[in-house]
């Protein structure tokens, strides 16, 4: 056996390396159930329905609701890191409540105007999600194939998501009431230098640039002494605006059950989280405590109606509060406390006044006495549904009918004002002179609303679903009308209506055909060119049925399967319009005809009009493979080949300029994409008392730009097409200028003129001059085309330990900003700034000497900036302990579980300590531990 | 196929629910409805249509960003800084790459009123209510346009496509270029159509309008370019990689009939002036006439001006490009100043010639004192007063006002004294396209090439003299000498007004000495030791490149890797 390994692929050495897993797990020999039955019992949710597992042919991933109860967050997607195999989480920020992660299904295939964002539907229809608790969702499922998305037509190709909540089942009351408190701390804050090495820095940068140094050896002694406050100030403003930590707190009581008649799950949640300012409310009565926070209700309730008709009621919503001192966001204040520089003036003056100078405001007073600002935000998702069994017609038919309405508001209310601060200045008599900026006024308010959307949506659903004898037959046709307000003048509603079906047979429970369509039209496009047809066929092949498999030791369920279509994507983009067929011509220029010059309103001319405007198409194809092997592991593996094409794109290559008009987007623009992704899971539940758990997950995508019709360039290596989609362009950093000499007989670098130490750049196209023509493909993008997730889990007795771990690779990182750049626009210096160049250290440099004035040269877009954005995170680790159930029978408590947990504990990167790999500027990335309690009652 | 069908009848069933809902979008259609709403589009294609004279600051204007007046680019001028775009000329830096973004900002926008002009030419028929007068007049207006940018192009680039209608996504749009004289016919053709379509005059309120008179003068100026040596040659200034594509950058032949059209063009614009009411400005004094015309807008020496800007500010543009950075802390591109080479070129009151001592003198201001008055109304003086701001402007060797002060004389031209950084900030530009003052020298140009310099040549000339002072051309002259005091008197009475530069082109003479090739000088002035007067040094400040190539712009190397374009000589 052992020597036919090596002749084979690594498949099989795959199964060998299963195999020796299988002997030190010393497999015991339980009876084994068929595998099919095992499949009967799960039920996955499919578009518009749901099926058993056994019976999909598409490439689908789910993870149930109470799986990710943790990591601990305020939004919802940030507890999907490495959880779904195709999933990619981009982190948004670390802030409460402004997250803004956003979520790609199989990366990106798409580029230029066009939205690359998935579909994301709530039972069924458009919804919030993010502010979704776990504790109300059933399950989150990704359809990845055009099998599984074809019946959403032209707004399928980038994924879509589906969200289902909790609903009631038959049974006894069940109320669960859980919290959850902790502590948020940053994880890692900017780190710049003190007033002493800002100061020392500053001078060996103003005599590289030719000037007299600012600070003489007295004032480099004071600051190293620190005995100079008011003069001579060493302010850390990160450490006089943040606390150390935040607490953050959740609460949760729901409660479900239900009987022939009625089922119903009802939900209430309340989360907060304060932010990492100091509690400026409880300091100043002209600020509030910064906090977040948010209550989600929910009552789902399905009723029989009669014996044939049944309804089902969705009815959910959150109310979000947001308070924040200064601004409406945190980004002025984090820029602010990136930029004074430490020494620039002390925070409160020797009268006790703010200080200030005479560039900057001063941060802790803009926070304290600036005014505040809170905004409220509701959003409401409602949604009726009946279905009526048609078994008089034939038996397994139903119909269901489903209205849907969610809406979204925001509202604000702010608060201003200004304050008075001094900036001082000592003279040498020791006179203190102040100059006062700002006055003390009274509050005054504004109030506004921002953001309305709503959503209407109203679906027919005719459904099959039968057995006879070893067929199986399973079919649903919908018609589905959606429209989806935005506030605004110059908004349309977005609307769709689509006709879509699926047909599903099996034999046998072995063999497994399905097609699946969608006839959509949207109102994007041009009258008669609204609709188009999205095919998709596939095939499953249940393996181990087979005779030949039966009595497999290896495989419990082998399923191969295979997926081909055609699916769309209608957010193409646009240039300033979205009915892109019509020409329009906004007004926007004068001019001033008359002798008294008088303006005269003139339209422009927008871009050209494309009356074959059409939606992106792709030919997606997907094979997969699920496997129970030895009993313990549970293996999907997916292998997917997409093509996109029609994708607008300006023809800058053909047209040429004398058009006379912006250049029209047009369906040109093809793109690719192909990558596997996989799970394997091992499940140890063989003794009572020990149970352990494993579960990894990979996925991966290469996409490139196939066609873009980009003009034509001198270089080739200016093109983007055949490189990834969002490649970035830059200079090729080749170190520091030794001296004069090396300068001499460099190429010269057009920005400015260099000195030794500053950056040489490579000269791509050998011109002898380094300019905008020698930028190349340097680095990855910034989004990780490999996310792996490795989820952990053991029960002891009665505790139980749960670790998940995430991490991406290739791709890039790149330092820009005020901790990165030393002194320029007026700003400080980070602790990077250390590594500079100077003659002495030229050998082991990393960073470009100083300038005091902003450097052209050092901070061009190129390579010696770029790191590897490669990390791995421990994004949760809980430890929990079950009370016994004879301490909780006596106080009527069904189980009770108490547990701690680490979120974001820890980071391994490439980042050198300067920042987290996600997360570069503004708001910190936090890490939250907190302790938490779940009972659930009788 | 049935199931083709069955979707068509679904689609049919599901009604109009994915029309669009009636909005505030403006189409075409809504444009073409109304008087009012052809009015906007009209207004529109003038400020896509109208370039400027001066430097603008975004693309719907003329100029380029980091621009001053093209003056700086040949023999009249030397700009204050070196990164300024105009400059690429002076060390022959233009390429096949830069030509768009350093030279010729308004290679697009010109299409793009193209095809305004074109709309407007298709579509006004059909608008409901308007009166033929009217419809005719926007006819008129729409042509002229089109040919003003069609001689925009011709000027810079010789036979380029013509576009005489609006491109939809389904034309072909690989149109090559045509002939010199097809371009020259077009325009020809557009602007006799807007003659007879275009009213004399308009309302005070429609001030800036295209007239008959515009169309005339654009017709002259047309044809007086066509009938220049650059074009009017049996070989071109260096020859296409194909020399059977020599037409689209010459004639191929020599004709004097051309100069003859020029010349009666150009008298046809004289001769309907008082009809357009529009008359030389002479009734300001020797000594102010000639500044009347630049510091007064709309005034009656004015044919066309660009219009696309109120009052400006002095930190905006075109202020800011122009005002010496002495003068105004507040602009950006530092000012320019008149080369050596140019202030040679000014008479003395008596009609001789200046002696300037090579090496300098002690008595700049009284040589200043004795040179044609337009010189002192085109630049400001070392130790003259220029308004509230600059009470004396100190541009001597170590003043403060001399920073950035190469040539000599900063150029202060259409600035009006007004415009200061204290009380008034805010002035109008008076962009001058097209004024009457030019249609005399047309006219004496062309008619000397074409009978010689016959008694109607030297009555042209001399009026131009006359209102500033100048004694007229001595009598006698041959045509050569006469040629000579023509564009003479040429570079003196149309200094700095974007014309210089296309002169020196169509006389191909950029690579005379001195022109736009080889040694340029400046002059110093010196408080010591004569004051009130100054010495002067003169000194050498640059020496200027051109290679001959430079007679026509290159097209933009990616449009000619389009394959629709033959790419001029020489790039």
């Amino acid at each position: 056996m052992k020597f036919m390994i090596y002749k084979y692929n690594r498949s099989i050495i795959l199964i060998f390396l299963i195999s020796i897993c299988s002997s030190i797990f010393s497999v015991a020999q339980v009876p084994l159930q068929d595998s099919v039955v095992v499949k009967q019992n799960t039920v996955v949710n499919i578009a518009y329905g749901t099926q058993q597992d056994w019976m999909v042919t598409g490439a689908i991933s789910t993870i149930k609701g109470s799986d990710i109860q943790s990591p601990f967050s305020t939004s919802f997607t940030s507890r999907l890191y490495g959880r779904i195999p195709g999933l990619t989480v981009i982190t948004g920020g670390a802030e409460p409540g402004n997250e803004n992660n956003s979520i790609y299904s199989r990366g990106i295939n798409t580029f230029g105007v066009a939205g690359t964002g998935m579909l994301i539907l709530v039972d069924g229809v458009e919804a919030n999600f993010t502010d979704l608790v776990p504790e109300e969702v059933e399950s989150v499922s990704l359809l990845k194939d055009a099998s599984a998305t074809a019946m959403y037509g032209s707004r399928g190709a980038n994924g879509v998501l589906l969200v289902t909540t909790k609903r009631g089942t038959k049974g006894n009351l069940k109320v669960v009431f859980s919290t959850q408190q902790g502590f948020q701390s940053a994880e890692r804050l900017p780190q710049f230098l003190g007033s002493f090495d800002y100061a020392r820095l500053y001078n060996e940068a103003l005599v590289n640039d030719g000037k007299p140094e600012l600070y003489t050896a007295e004032d480099l002694a004071s600051y190293q002494k620190g005995d100079d406050p008011y003069f001579h100030p060493d302010v850390n403003w990160y450490k006089e605006l943040l606390r150390q930590s935040a607490p953050i707190s959740n609460y949760n009581l729901n409660f479900s059950g239900g009987n022939d008649k009625v089922r119903y799950f009802v939900s209430l949640n309340h989360i907060k989280s304060n932010s990492l300012y100091r509690k400026s409310g409880d300091e100043s009565d002209f600020s509030v405590n910064g906090n977040y926070q948010r209550v989600n209700f929910r009552s789902n309730v399905d009723i029989n109606l009669t014996k044939r008709l049944s309804a089902s009621l969705t009815f959910g919503g959150t109310v979000v509060d947001k308070a924040n001192p200064a601004s409406n966001n945190t980004d002025g204040i984090f820029n602010a406390m990136s930029i004074i520089a430490p020494n620039a003036f002390p925070v409160y003056n020797p009268n006790g006044s703010l200080g200030r100078n005479s560039l900057y405001s001063n941060p802790l007073g803009d926070i304290l006495y600036n005014g505040f600002y809170t905004s409220n935000g509701r959003t409401l998702q409602t949604s009726v549904g009946f279905t009526e069994q048609l078994d008089m017609i034939t038996p397994g038919l139903s119909a269901t009918v489903n209205i849907s309405f969610n809406s979204y508001f925001l509202s604000q209310s702010n608060k201003s004002r200004t304050y008075e601060s001094f900036a001082i200045k000592k003279y040498p008599s020791g006179v203190i002179e102040y100059t006062k900026y700002g006055i003390n006024t009274s509050l005054i308010g504004s109030e506004g609303s921002s953001d309305q959307n709503r959503n209407t949506v109203v679906q027919y659903f005719l459904n099959y679903d039968r057995t006879f004898g070893t067929h199986a037959i399973n079919g649903i046709l919908m018609y589905n009308e959606d429209e989806y307000a935005i506030s605004g003048v110059n908004n349309f509603p977005v609307k769709h209506s689509n006709i879509s079906g699926r047909a599903t047979y099996a034999n046998n429970q072995k063999y497994i055909g399905e097609l699946s369509f969608s006839y959509m039209g949207s109102d994007n496009f041009p009258k008669n060119k609204q609709f188009g047809f999205f095919p998709a066929a596939s095939l499953g092949w249940i393996v181990s049925k087979e005779d030949f498999l039966k009595d497999s030791k290896l495989f419990n369920y082998l399923k191969i399967r295979g997926s081909y279509g055609v699916i769309g994507n209608d957010k193409i983009g646009g240039y300033d319009q979205r009915f892109m067929f019509d020409q329009v011509y906004p007004y926007a220029s004068n001019y001033y005809f008359g002798t008294t010059n008088d303006t005269y309103t003139g339209i422009i001319q927008g871009s050209l009009a494309n009356p074959e405007v059409t939606w992106e198409k792709e030919k997606s194809a997907n094979f997969g493979v699920e496997a129970t092997l030895l009993n313990h592991f549970d293996l999907t593996l997916d292998l997917f080949n997409r093509d996109r094409y029609d994708i607008l794109v300006q023809p800058n290559r053909t047209d040429p300029d004398f058009m006379g008009y912006t250049k029209p987007y047009l369906n040109q623009g093809r793109a690719n994409n192909k990558g596997f992704e996989g799970k394997l899971r091992y499940n140890n539940d063989k003794s009572k008392d020990f149970k352990f758990f494993a579960e990894a997950t990979l996925s991966y995508f290469k996409n490139k730009v196939v066609y873009n019709s980009e003009a034509l360039q001198l270089y080739d290596y200016l093109y983007q097409t055949g490189l990834p989609i969002y490649q970035p362009f830059g200079l090729v950093a080749i170190g520091f200028f030794k001296d004069q000499t090396d300068i001499d007989n460099s190429p010269k670098q057009i920005w400015t003129t260099v000195k030794p130490g500053d950056v040489k750049y490579q000269d791509k196209n050998k011109d002898g001059e380094i300019d905008q023509s020698d930028i190349s493909p340097i680095g990855k993008t910034g989004m990780p085309n490999l996310t792996a997730g490795l989820h952990l889990g053991a029960q002891y007795k009665g505790f139980d330990i749960d670790m998940i771990f995430q991490g991406v690779s290739n791709c890039t990182v790149y330092y820009s900003g005020n901790n990165y750049e030393a002194f320029q626009n007026n700003g400080k210096a980070g602790t990077i700034a250390l590594n500079r160049w100077t003659p002495s250290t030229a050998e082991t440099a990393t960073y470009p000497r100083l300038s005091s004035m902003n450097n052209e040269n050092n901070y061009q877009y190129s390579t010696l900036w770029m790191h590897d954005g490669s990390y791995i995170k421990l994004r949760s680790i809980e430890l929990g302990y079950n009370l016994p159930s004879q301490i909780t029978k006596l106080a009527k408590m069904q189980n009770v579980r108490i547990f701690i947990n680490g979120t974001n504990v820890f980071s391994l990167d490439y980042m050198h300590g300067y920042q987290d790999p996600e997360i570069g500027s503004g708001y910190p990335a936090v890490k939250t531990y907190s302790v938490g309690v779940r009972v659930q009652f009788m | 196929m049935t199931s083709a069908l069955l979707f068509q009848s679904c689609e049919k069933m599901m009604g109009d629910y994915l029309d669009k809902a009636p909005g505030v979008d403006v189409t075409e259609d809504t444009i073409f409805s109304s008087k009012v709403q052809v009015e906007t589009f009209i207004t529109g294609t003038y400020r896509y249509g109208i370039h400027s004279i001066f430097p603008r600051s975004e693309a719907t204007y003329t100029g380029s960003d980091y621009g001053i007046p093209i003056a700086c680019s040949t023999d009249e001028a030397e700009a204050a800084n070196t990164w300024v775009n105009q400059q690429v000329y002076n060390n022959a830096n233009v390429t096949i790459d830069n030509v768009q973004g350093a030279i010729d900002y308004r290679f697009n926008i010109r299409f793009q009123a193209i095809r305004r002009a074109n709309i407007l030419l298709q579509r006004i028929d059909a608008v409901p209510g308007l009166d033929p007068t009217y419809i005719n007049q926007v006819k008129g207006e729409a042509r002229f346009i089109r040919a003003l940018n069609y001689f925009e192009m011709f000027k810079r680039y010789g036979g380029v496509s013509i576009i005489d209608k609006k491109f939809e996504l389904t034309d072909n749009f690989m149109v090559p270029r045509s002939t010199i004289k097809e371009v020259v016919d077009f325009i020809v053709s557009d602007c006799d159509e807007a003659i007879k379509n275009l009213p004399e005059v308009y309302n005070a309120d429609m001030r800036g309008r295209a007239t008959k008179g515009a169309a005339l003068l654009l017709k002259a100026k047309t044809l007086l370019y066509a009938a220049s040596p650059l074009f009017n040659n049996g070989t071109p200034y260096l020859n296409m990689a194909d020399p059977s594509n020599n037409t689209l950058i010459c004639y191929g032949d020599y004709d004097v009939n051309r100069w003859k059209l020029a010349a009666n063009a150009a008298k046809a614009v004289i001769d309907w002036a008082p009809a357009g009411g529009i008359f030389l400005i002479t009734d300001q004094g020797i000594d102010k006439n000639y500044r009347y015309v630049f510091e007064h807008c709309d005034n009656s020496e004015i044919i066309l001006a660009n219009k696309s800007t109120g009052q400006t500010g002095i930190w905006e543009w075109p202020w800011t490009g122009m005002l010496p950075g002495p003068f105004c802390s507040w602009t950006w591109y530092m000012g320019y100043s008149m080369t050596f080479n140019f202030l040679t070129k000014y008479e003395k009151q008596d009609g001789t010639p200046q002696t300037w001592d090579p090496v300098g003198g002690n008595d700049l201001i009284t040589k200043y004192k004795e040179l044609d008055r337009r010189f002192n109304q085109s630049v400001a003086v070392v130790g003259s007063y220029w308004n509230t701001d600059n009470t004396i402007v100190n541009s001597y060797v170590g003043g403060n006002q001399n920073s950035g002060n190469i040539g000599g004389e900063w150029i202060l031209k259409f600035i009006p004294p007004s415009l200061n950084q204290t009380s008034s900030q805010y002035a109008m530009p008076n962009d001058i396209i097209f004024r009457l003052g030019e249609a005399y020298l047309d006219y004496a140009e062309a008619l000397n090439e074409s009978d010689g310099p016959v008694a109607d040549a030297y009555a042209a000339i001399n009026i131009i003299r006359e209102r500033s002072g100048q004694p007229d051309l001595p009598t006698g002259l041959s045509q050569d000498q006469f040629r000579d005091r023509v564009r003479n008197e040429r570079a003196i009475e149309l200094f700095d007004e974007d014309q210089r530069f296309w002169d020196i082109m169509r006389w191909q003479i950029a690579e005379q000495d001195g022109v736009m090739l080889g040694s340029f000088y400046g002059l110093k002035a010196y408080p010591n030791p004569t004051a009130p007067n100054f010495r002067y040094e003169v000194y050498k400040f640059e020496s200027r490149s051109f290679n001959r190539n430079e007679y026509l712009l290159p097209f933009l190397r990616s449009e000619v890797l389009k394959g629709y374009l033959i790419q001029n000589p020489g790039w």
